[in-house]
Parts: structure tokens; C-alpha cells; sequence
């Protein structure tokens, strides 16, 4: 009898559906929220050329998050999009949230093996030339458009960092923040969130938009395992509160960009219990800042510019308690406090039969780079350490499309600074369409990574030599594949050869380098969607790397596995999404950690444009997820089980 | 818990519907592109019969077809697909299609200040002349407006157009 019912209700659902299906042509609006039920033949791309490119014209494989996934999977941070590219992994120890790709994760690297841009504009800090991925990133997850990530070597085109890959952060414009914009959210765990978005568009076109956000995550459980009783009774003065403030002026040819962060995670500290029955505090107080100015336009039929300026602030203070023998307490102040400024150039020329041509030039100055530390009463921890640098660039880029479908493109690039040597970098990629919408690409690149300021400080601190710069050479082989409109795949195969990989020392705070490691992949994915709205991302990569002698190097996990799929419920605007990730088990510093699958869970539902409301749960069967992110040895408990629940509400008075 | 389930389907059918889970990249295209006439001025006289034509794109000429057909506005507007650019000026509205620098430079070469409003599919057509960038990502079209060029050859766009556009230049 209940059967009977439900097959009732089914077949209501499928008649109202179908009634509404044959209703007139959507307006503009409904248009723009309409979901492609075919994969698009053509998508726009800039990270993997350095200039907005259609994705079929692309000599690189790129994957994109766009703002519908990350709504639709309630990311909640940068990490978490990434997190979602194949063959990625992110460890967080709450402080930090460090990534690892093709094999290489070294521990304490903060990220500075990946560029990372906004908009286009380079925003690794300049001291340790860290990615910031969590909180103290100035971009609130709702302001962005879509996440590209160009995997593997680029430094032909972007210089330095540009070693393991290349991740744009792409802003929203006003069509998407006009009005008033806000969205609130709240976990099981104690995290909230709010931001507010005022946007506006002129009749000349005009675009602006202002953004406040705001998180505060109180009582977090500490990451960690076995922690002592008389400790886990100060968890809630385990906390973490950041600021977010983001400004985008656009007009014509020239975009006007200021943002701003700030984040300050206070914990206990354990060690003030062993002399005191109450904690002292220890906080991590991390402020960014970026000014950025860009001029993007055509000069003529053949030539396109493209200018950038911008400077950037960035400071992370710590204030670590320690007990004095007389019982009074004092405070270490280390600090790290960065300012630089970038200068960017390119144009592009297209005059030439059969080739677009691209000359560019980067320069970046760093006004201050500094470490220092101090207490209130002077002691030997005291120091000061400052600096400051030129490094600079300049490149060329030529497409040459030799038939229809074979296309060519090489590029060079010059890179030197004050404190390493000048470096040339080629690349070398051959695109051949060998069928309709099935590609081969074959690819050599190179990069390197200049040994940055801290580790230039701490060895010459101690009289070593610094260590030379770190280079990577990829050769990769890719199969681009779209089966039907509905069905595309992609396949790459690369070996790369990585020389003097810096690495700290175990025993004191000095780098040195290590000796050559092979590593060797295979990448796989598809995208597949169906009429209803269903549609489905699963990407599968397998990877080794070893030093030389076949010694395994730390978090490199020989299998990673991602599976996206959403599924519209009935023709109503409820939409579930769920997300799986699978990790190997992988060796650090003699820890072995266990392989892990984790899933999460999302219902969304979405009125018309101006509401959506996003229920989830994540890391569903709360699996104990363990990894080392820094060379303490210790390790961090990842992503335990989270309810989460969002709610952004538009208003705009067109 | 059946009753549960009865009634969350039926709620389910009642709800708002977001539209069409069912239209091909192609349709979804034809649609804009209508829309995009009903938002553009062109300079005067107003055309008495709007003529829409397709280029590199035979699926999106038939869904253009069938849009007017589903619309009944074959009396007000007429679709026509190009083979070559010597009809391109009798032309209101020149949707080019995944055409390459010298395809697009090819269809554009003799409408130099023309009133007609061009839309690419490409973000290399946008930025090579067209009015209209129509552009996927992965899920979804959105569109630019390069409201210079437009302006130029006589052309306006209403405020609801511009407002709806990713990017206006």
C-alpha cells in the first residue's frame, strides 16, 4: 500500500515537472542560472598561457572550481577548494593549511612550490614565499568566481614558485554582487560566519563592489591526539577570529583592487600548566594587505596590453608566554613583517600569420623583508634580521599554429635577483588534434624556486652556505578527450627530475638541499553530465617519488582519488551534491600515516536568484584522518565529522 | 517514514522551479541571443524585421530556427546562416561561432562602424571586435558587453543588460 503511494507521489512529481518545463523562454536572469546539461565546447582560461585563452586554443591542462561548486559543496575556505583539484592534498595543523601535488608535500614548506595569483596579481608573501590558504587569505570564498589550477612546472611564464602548479583566484563582478549580498553560517563546531557585499554597476558601466567578512571559530578541538585531561578543560579558550575587508573598482580598461585581512588564533598554552593551574595564552596574529591597479585592453587590431602595479603587506606576529624561574611570566614576540611591491607588463602581438606572440616583463621589489623578535626585558632570543630585494623577469611566449591541427608553442624566460643567480627557464608544448575533440599534448617545462629570505637568514645565521636554487624539469604527455557532448576525459603521464629540493634540517634550523628525486605520475578524470542536471567529476592520480637510491620522500601519498556528483531532486530547486576524497597511506618522518576516504553531503535548495540555503554534513562516517604538515613530528587530525549549515540572501532593486 | 517521503515529493513538486534543466548548449545560446535583440537599440530607423544571422554554427542556426518557430515571431524576425561575409551587412544581429583571429577578422573586415551587433562565443572574439562576449565556464553562460564598440557604431544596450553582464567595457 505505502508503495502504491510513493509511486504516486513520484508520478506527481515527474506531471508538475513536465508542466513546467513547457512554460515560455526564461528571462535574462533565469538564463544566466541556467545549468549546462552538456559540457560547453568551449571555456575561458588564463592561468595555463598567462593571457584569457578559449580552453580548446589551451596548450596546458587547466581545472577550474567555478562559485556554483563551491556553493553547491559549502566551501569554506581557499584549502577547500583546492582541495577538490586532482591529485591535490591539503594538511592543516589550525594555523596553517599547507598543499602538496605530483607526489611532493614536503612538510614546513608553506606552499611556496605553488604560485598563487589573484586576478592575475602573484600574492605568495615575500618572506617565505607562502600560499595562504586559510582564514588570513583577504578573499572571502563568496567574492570569487572560479579557481583555476594549471598543475605542473611554469616558469617560462611566471618565474619563481612556479614549480609543482599555478592557482588563479578569479573575482566576482558586480553581475553576480549587485545590491546588497550577504550570506551567514554556522557549524556544529563553533565556526560562524557572515559576510555583507554592496555592489554597483553604473549606466556607463561601471563596476564597484565592497565586501565585509567575518569568522570566528570558538572552542576549537585541539588537532591532535592524546591530549591531557587538565588541558582539553581549557579548550575553550581555543579560538580563531579573522577579518576580511575586499574593494573592486572596474571601469573600462582599468581595475582598481584593495583587500585586507586580519586573523588572530589564540590557544592555550600547555606548558604554563606544568608551574600554574590557569593557561597563559600563546596568539598568532596574522594582518595582509594588497593595492592593486591593472590595465587590460586592445591598442590596436594586432595589439593587446596588459599593465599591473601593486604593493602588498604582510605581517605575522606570535606571542609566546614562558615562565620565568621567579614564577613571573614573560612574553617572546617573534615577528615577520613583509612589504613589496610588483610591476607587471605584457603585450601581445598578433600581427603574424598562424602566431600570437607575447612579450612580458615581472619586477618585484621588496622594500622590506624582516624578522625579528623581542620581549620585555631584553634577553638573548632578542634579534633583528632586515632586508630588501629586486628580482625580475622577462619572457616570451609564441603560439604557432603550424595546420589546423597541430599547434606549437615555445617560451623562455629570464629571471635574477639580488641574492641568487640568473636563471633561464623553456618550455615546449605541441598540441595535435589527431580526431575531432581529441587531443595529444606534449609538453616540456622547467622550474625553480630561489632560496627564500628565511632561508637565506637562518643559514647564513649560522655560517652556511645558502642553498642553491631548486629545479624541477616535467615532461608530460596528455590525451584531452570529449567522447560525446556530454562525456570528456583527460589522461597525463609525467616524470619529472627534481635537483636540490630545499630542505630543513632535523636537527637545527638550517636548509640544505637534497639529493635528486624522480618523480612519476599518472593523472586521470572525467566529466560527465547528463539532461537532468546530474553531473559527475572524478579524477584518479597515482604517483611515486623517490631520492635517489629509492628512498621514499615524506607525505607523498602514491594514490589520491576525487569524485564529485550532483543530482537535481525531482524539479523542484533542491540539489544534492556529494563529494569523495581517497588518500593512500603515506610515510613522514617515519610516521606511518593510514590511507583514508572521506565523504561529505550537501542539500541546497535555491529560490529564484535572491536565496540559497546550503545544509551538509562533512566527513560523513567521521574517519580519523591523520597528517604532518611541519618537521615537529607531530601529527594533526584532519576534518573531523561537521554539520554546516549557510544562508545567502540577495537583494537588489532592479 | 513512508509519509514522510510522500510528502516531501509532493512539496518537492510544488516548489518554484528554476527552469529548464533541459536545453543544449545551442538552445541555450539561441535564447540569449533573442534576449540580447530585446535588451539592444539600434540606431534609426528601427529595422522593420530583425535579422538574426549564424556563423560556424549549423546546431545553433536550427536552434535559432526553432526559438522563432516556439516564440511565433517568424513575421518580426528572420535567422540566416552565412556561408560567406558578402550578406553579413544586411545583418542586425552576427553571431560568430568558435571562429578562429582570421575567421573573425574575415567576418569582420567590411563592417567597420556598421550597426550591427556582433556576438562571439569566444573570449578571443570578444576581444577582437564583437559586442557581445558569450562565454562559458563550466556550468553555466555568462555574457560581456564591450559598450565602447557598440556605442561607436550607433548601438545602445538597456541599464538591465548592462546590469546583468559579467564584465562591461
Amino acid at each position: 500500500m505505502s508503495g502504491s503511494y510513493i509511486a504516486l507521489s513520484l508520478s506527481m512529481s515527474v506531471f508538475f515537472s513536465t508542466q513546467v518545463l513547457s512554460k515560455s523562454l526564461p528571462d535574462l536572469e533565469a538564463l544566466l542560472g541556467q545549468q549546462l546539461n552538456q559540457l560547453p565546447t568551449n571555456t575561458q582560461i588564463s592561468t595555463a598561457s598567462r593571457i584569457e585563452r578559449s580552453s580548446s586554443d589551451s596548450m596546458a591542462i587547466t581545472h577550474v572550481v567555478t562559485d556554483k561548486d563551491i556553493r553547491q559543496f559549502n566551501l569554506q575556505s581557499i584549502a577547500d577548494i583546492i582541495a577538490l583539484f586532482a591529485g591535490v592534498t591539503t594538511r592543516d595543523d589550525s594555523s596553517f593549511i599547507y598543499v602538496g601535488a605530483r607526489g611532493i608535500g614536503r612538510p614546513g614548506d608553506f606552499n611556496s612550490r605553488f604560485l598563487f595569483l589573484l586576478d592575475g596579481t602573484r600574492i605568495n608573501e615575500n618572506l617565505l614565499d607562502a600560499g595562504l590558504l586559510g582564514y588570513e587569505n583577504f578573499v572571502d570564498v563568496g567574492l570569487i568566481e572560479r579557481v583555476e589550477f594549471s598543475p605542473g612546472a611554469s616558469a617560462a611564464l611566471y618565474g619563481n614558485n612556479a614549480l609543482l602548479g599555478v592557482i588563479n583566484i578569479v573575482t566576482k563582478t558586480t553581475s553576480k554582487l549587485r545590491g546588497v549580498n550577504t550570506a551567514v553560517s554556522i557549524t556544529n563546531d563553533g565556526a560562524q560566519h557572515a559576510r555583507a557585499t554592496i555592489g554597483f554597476r553604473s549606466s556607463s558601466g561601471s563596476d564597484s563592489w565592497l565586501s565585509i567578512s567575518k569568522t570566528k571559530i570558538n572552542a576549537i578541538p585541539y588537532p591532535v591526539l592524546n591530549v591531557p585531561a587538565e588541558l582539553i578543560k581549557w579548550q575553550h579558550l581555543n579560538d580563531d577570529e579573522s577579518t576580511r575587508l575586499m574593494f573592486s573598482h572596474q571601469r573600462g580598461s582599468l581595475q582598481f583592487q584593495a583587500a585586507g585581512s586580519k586573523r588572530k588564533r589564540i590557544f592555550p598554552d600547555g606548558f604554563s600548566l606544568i608551574s600554574q593551574a590557569t593557561p597563559e595564552l600563546e596568539e598568532l596574529t596574522s594582518e595582509a594587505y594588497l593595492f592593486a591597479l591593472t590595465f587590460d585592453d586592445t591598442l590596436s587590431e594586432d595589439i593587446e596590453a596588459y599593465f599591473h602595479i601593486s604593493t602588498h603587506g604582510n605581517d605575522l606576529e606570535r606571542s609566546i608566554p614562558f615562565i620565568l624561574p621567579n614564577g613571573d611570566v614573560e612574553f617572546d614576540r617573534p615577528r615577520n613583517s613583509g612589504r613589496w611591491s610588483n610591476l607587471d607588463g605584457q603585450l601581445m602581438f598578433l600581427g603574424l600569420d598562424s602566431h600570437e606572440l607575447m612579450v612580458g616583463f615581472d619586477f618585484q621589489k621588496d622594500h622590506r623583508q624582516e624578522f625579528s623578535a623581542s620581549s620585555s626585558i631584553p634577553n638573548e632570543f632578542n634579534f633583528e634580521q632586515k632586508n630588501n630585494e629586486s628580482r625580475y623577469g622577462l619572457y616570451i611566449q609564441d603560439l604557432w599554429r603550424l595546420t589546423p591541427n597541430l599547434k606549437f608553442q615555445w617560451a623562455l624566460r629570464y629571471d635574477n635577483s639580488d641574492f641568487s643567480s640568473a636563471r633561464w627557464s623553456p618550455s615546449f608544448s605541441l598540441k595535435y588534434n589527431f580526431a575531432e575533440k581529441h587531443s595529444l599534448l606534449v609538453r616540456h617545462n622547467r622550474a625553480f624556486r630561489v632560496a627564500n629570505f628565511l632561508e637565506r637568514y637562518a643559514n647564513t645565521a649560522f655560517n652556511i652556505d645558502i642553498p642553491k636554487n631548486e629545479t624541477i624539469k616535467y615532461n608530460e604527455v596528455s590525451l584531452i578527450q570529449k567522447w560525446t557532448p556530454s562525456l570528456s576525459s583527460f589522461t597525463t603521464l609525467y616524470k619529472a627530475n627534481i635537483k636540490n629540493l630545499i630542505h630543513e634540517d632535523f636537527f637545527a634550523p638550517i636548509y640544505f638541499n637534497t639529493p635528486p628525486i624522480r618523480s612519476k605520475g599518472l593523472e586521470l578524470g572525467i566529466d560527465k553530465r547528463w539532461h537532468a542536471g546530474m553531473s559527475l567529476v572524478a579524477s584518479m592520480a597515482f604517483q611515486r617519488s623517490e631520492l635517489e637510491g629509492g628512498f621514499g620522500i615524506a607525505n607523498s601519498p602514491k594514490f589520491i582519488g576525487q569524485l564529485r556528483f550532483s543530482v537535481p531532486l525531482g524539479a523542484s530547486n533542491f540539489l544534492l551534491s556529494l563529494h569523495s576524497n581517497a588518500v593512500s597511506k603515506r610515510k613522514s618522518f617515519g610516521y606511518q600515516l593510514p590511507a583514508f576516504s572521506s565523504h561529505d553531503a550537501s542539500i541546497n535548495w535555491q529560490s529564484t536568484n535572491s536565496l540559497f540555503i546550503a545544509l551538509g554534513v562533512r566527513n560523513i562516517t567521521n574517519e580519523k584522518i591523520l597528517e604532518i604538515t611541519s618537521d615537529g613530528f607531530i601529527p594533526y587530525v584532519q576534518r573531523r565529522r561537521q554539520i554546516h549549515l549557510s544562508i545567502n540572501w540577495s537583494w537588489s532593486n532592479d | 517514514m513512508t509519509k514522510a517521503i510522500i510528502a516531501l515529493c509532493i512539496f518537492i513538486s510544488y516548489l518554484p522551479f528554476s527552469y529548464a534543466q533541459g536545453l543544449s548548449e545551442n538552445e541555450l545560446k539561441a535564447a540569449f541571443l533573442y534576449r540580447f535583440s530585446q535588451f539592444s537599440k539600434w540606431p534609426p530607423p528601427p529595422p522593420d524585421k530583425l535579422s538574426f544571422c549564424v556563423v560556424g554554427n549549423h546546431e545553433l542556426y536550427k536552434a535559432v530556427l526553432a526559438l522563432f518557430d516556439t516564440q511565433n515571431i517568424q513575421n518580426s524576425s528572420e535567422v540566416i546562416e552565412l556561408p560567406s561575409n558578402e550578406q553579413a551587412q544586411l545583418c542586425d544581429i552576427l553571431f560568430l561561432s568558435q571562429q578562429n583571429r582570421q575567421q573573425t577578422q574575415y567576418w569582420l573586415a567590411e563592417l567597420e562602424h556598421q550597426p550591427i551587433l556582433v556576438v562571439a562565443d569566444t573570449s578571443e572574439g570578444f576581444r577582437q571586435g564583437a559586442m557581445i562576449g558569450l562565454i562559458a565556464d563550466a556550468n553555466n553562460l555568462s555574457f560581456r558587453i564591450n559598450l565602447t564598440d557598440a556605442k561607436r557604431r550607433g548601438l545602445n544596450f538597456s541599464a538591465h543588460l548592462l546590469k546583468l553582464a559579467s564584465e562591461v567595457r
